[in-house]
């Protein structure tokens, strides 16, 4: 905002603010002394935490682990209930699978169920994830984990107050890109904006479950935290890179109040839980419910026109299109199709890969999927898609906050080439590790 | 007719359980019209008065530095909740208090809610509930929301906060066919054109004075203000004229880019501390 000259023009040495300020503290200050009389116990367990919490070596390794902790909560809690609504789904598609019309069987049972039904299968381990993240929340640790990550942040240099916008992103990376305003400094918020899509967003989160449960069943929990942890690296290494060539300005110390610890509700994170399950669930019912019958339809139809193989389909075609770009990757024309689609929203890449194997007439997604893909590329895909350029939307609100189409341009362009680029050291060096 | 409630407070003090004891599930999340900042609605009744609650940001100051705050800020001066409650941290007063002191100003009808008075408790401290609500003029409710304690006082105390005019308003809503328009009413919430002093139950608030008041220096600047504004009706009676006297004197960038005239801001300007 631009602040109108004459109200820096401090004539007189006052600032009216100050002593209003003042004012008002001394009148807080006079009634404390009236009301207020203080107790001989001390408040210290809460100091004791920050001790271990906050500690200059400790405070970070005890982040990792809890936030380590949190990953194999979400998926040993969910592993159960992702079988439950995949075995619903399987017995939905036996009944639709028998409509007398092929057409209509072929939509609902490859379309709607294997698109829209798959993604569903994701539901709980958003809602676990948010249930957990809530308690770190409530109880006051996540503001402690943004103070460790703030030091660390404003030790190489970089601007601390950003950190807060960037973890909004592990919610969604659309507000975390709004939440920018607050940093202040032109440069640092643009490279706020820029660097937010790579954290690791809740939209990413069902790729990195479908992918990492079918290659690394054992390790799921540690792949996806390694993912977020590659996420906050990626975002601080790229922001000092841009820092240090594009932009330079001052950063300004975060200022941050740390609340007291609490023993959360259950019923504050199970309504946070179900807010956010709630907001998925309205997704899938509209946008990608509309998006499955679209890829559906793309997926019969071709040049030749409705009902030809999937082979001939325009997804097919889209695939192959971009198979030389992607070949050294090992991705298949069915991922790289999903990819594409997957610039709409992360939960379409999901959706895609249910979708095509569905009409390829693939039972097991799963097993196809392993056949399909060497592990090496498998973790080469989900680093690619934590990278790569989040969604339409993301694009959208990075030109309204920009204003500007060649920050916007640079914007997607960067991360796919990023995405790329970190893929391709993934398939590199895994090849040499695996031999 | 619902009464609105608008739940204010600094972050961290517990406002967000308030919310959730005082509407349970009968809530929904929006977002500001071309604002970044997530609002909650919900709706409660007690007495057989239905209440509709927003919740705002939680802010530290109502300066209109950060988009949360201005956000609140507009909020509360544009639309005139019908009671503005205020939850502090009971252990963190002296700070808390600031926020209160800024909504004082204000002219609101305030509730203060003593969140986490637990703490207060565990620590031994002592607070003299009756004589701060005395000294800050504001009924005060003592709650520890994660338990769900006081949750009846503070909707008891939110009820008989509710200003005359619209309880008046609401007694006699039972026999009234429809909604009486009145000349010059303005749809709600279109604040461009809405003035506060014309309640949007469709009477005139009357502001009550304040409790706390400045030093004589301060309030006889603030004095000087008015009566150079008294001419400009649409500012006075889009905000309370003290408040809009102490945002003058703050140098407020949002309120000085609402006088236009600039001979008329030059002479506002000449009036410092």
């Amino acid at each position: 905002m631009k602040v109108p000259s004459e109200v820096l023009d401090v004539e007189k040495g006052v600032d009216p603010q100050i002593v209003l300020a003042d004012e008002r503290y001394s009148i807080i200050g006079e009634i404390l002394c009236d009301v207020y009389e203080p107790g001989q116990a001390k408040w210290s367990w809460s100091d004791s935490l920050d001790k271990v919490f906050l500690h200059r070596y400790l405070g970070l390794p005890v982040f990792l682990v809890i936030i380590w902790s949190m990953f194999n909560f979400t998926f040993q809690a969910s592993a159960v209930f992702m079988a439950i609504i995949e075995v619903i789904f399987e017995w939905i598609g036996s009944y639709t699978s028998q409509i007398p019309i092929p057409w209509l069987a072929s939509l609902l049972t490859d379309g709607v169920i294997g698109g829209v039904g798959f993604i569903l299968v994701f539901v709980p381990p958003i809602m676990f994830m948010y249930f957990a993240i809530s308690i770190l929340e409530d109880s006051g640790y996540l503001a402690r984990a943004a103070f460790v990550m703030d030091r660390i942040m404003v030790r190489m240099g970089l601007q601390g107050r950003s950190f807060i916008p960037l973890l909004l992103g592990f919610g969604c990376t659309v507000p975390a890109i709004m939440a920018a305003r607050t940093v202040d400094g032109d440069s640092n918020r643009l490279t706020t904006i820029l660097v937010s899509p790579l954290m690791s967003c809740a939209a990413r989160l069902p790729v990195y479950v479908l992918i990492a449960g079918v290659f690394f069943p054992d390790i799921a929990g540690t792949i996806v935290f390694l993912l977020y942890i590659l996420g906050i690296v990626m975002a601080v290494t790229m922001a000092l890179i841009f820092k240090k060539t594009i932009f330079r300005e001052e950063s300004t110390p975060l200022l941050m109040e740390l609340p007291m610890y609490q023993v959360p509700t259950f019923h504050g994170s199970v309504i946070h839980m179900w807010e956010r399950a709630s907001l998925f669930l309205k997704k899938a019912g509209t946008y990608l419910l509309a998006g499955a019958i679209i890829l559906w339809f793309l997926a019969n139809t071709g040049p030749g026109g409705f009902g030809v193989p999937v082979e001939e389909s325009f997804v097919s075609i889209l695939g192959h299109l971009f198979e030389p770009f992607f070949a050294p990757l090992g991705f298949n024309w069915q991922i790289i199709a999903a990819l594409a689609f997957g610039l709409l929203a992360k939960e379409v890449v999901v959706e895609a890969i249910g979708i095509i194997y569905a009409v390829q007439g693939e039972a097991a997604i799963a097993g196809a999927l392993a056949l399909s893909i060497t592990p090496v590329s498998a973790i080469a895909l989900m680093v690619f898609v934590l990278l790569y350029t989040p969604c339409i939307a993301v694009i959208g609100t990075v030109r309204k906050e920009t204003g500007s189409n060649k920050w916007t341009a640079f914007s997607v362009v960067y991360q796919i080439a990023l995405a790329y680029a970190a893929a391709l050291v993934v398939v590199v060096v895994g090849g040499l590790l695996v031999g | 007719m619902k009464i609105s409630v608008a739940l204010i407070g600094n972050p961290n003090v517990g406002k967000s359980v308030v919310f959730n004891n005082l509407t349970g599930l009968k809530q929904h999340t929006g977002n500001w019209p071309g604002k970044t900042v997530e609002m909650k609605e919900g709706y409660f009744s007690y007495k057989d008065q239905e209440f509709e609650v927003i919740d705002l940001p939680g802010v530290y100051s109502l300066s209109a530095r950060s988009e949360d705050e201005q956000v609140a800020r507009n909020y509360l001066v544009d639309n005139r909740p019908d009671v503005v409650v205020d939850v502090l941290n009971a252990s963190q007063l002296e700070r808390n208090l600031y926020l209160a002191l800024l909504l004082i100003e204000l002219q609101v009808n305030l509730v203060i809610v003593l969140n986490m008075y637990d703490v207060v408790e565990s620590r031994g401290d002592m607070i003299d509930i009756d004589r701060l609500s005395e000294r800050l003029g504001v009924p005060i409710v003592v709650t520890i929301a994660t338990k769900k304690e006081g949750m009846d006082e503070l909707k008891e105390a939110i009820l008989r906060a509710v200003p005359n005019h619209v309880a008046a308003k609401l007694a006699g809503a039972a026999n009234t066919t429809g909604k009486q328009h009145m000349p010059g009413e303005e749809p709600k919430r279109n604040h461009l054109h809405y003035h506060p002093k014309l309640h949007h139950h469709g009477q005139y608030e009357r502001l009550r004075p304040p409790v706390i008041k400045y030093s004589n220096k301060i309030e006889k600047r603030l004095k000087q203000i008015v009566m150079i504004l008294d001419d400009e009706s649409e500012l006075m009676e889009r905000f309370p004229p003290r408040w809009l006297a102490l945002r003058i004197l703050e140098r407020d960038p949002d309120i000085l880019s609402l006088i236009k005239n600039q001979e008329l801001k030059d002479t506002l300007l000449e009036v410092t501390l």
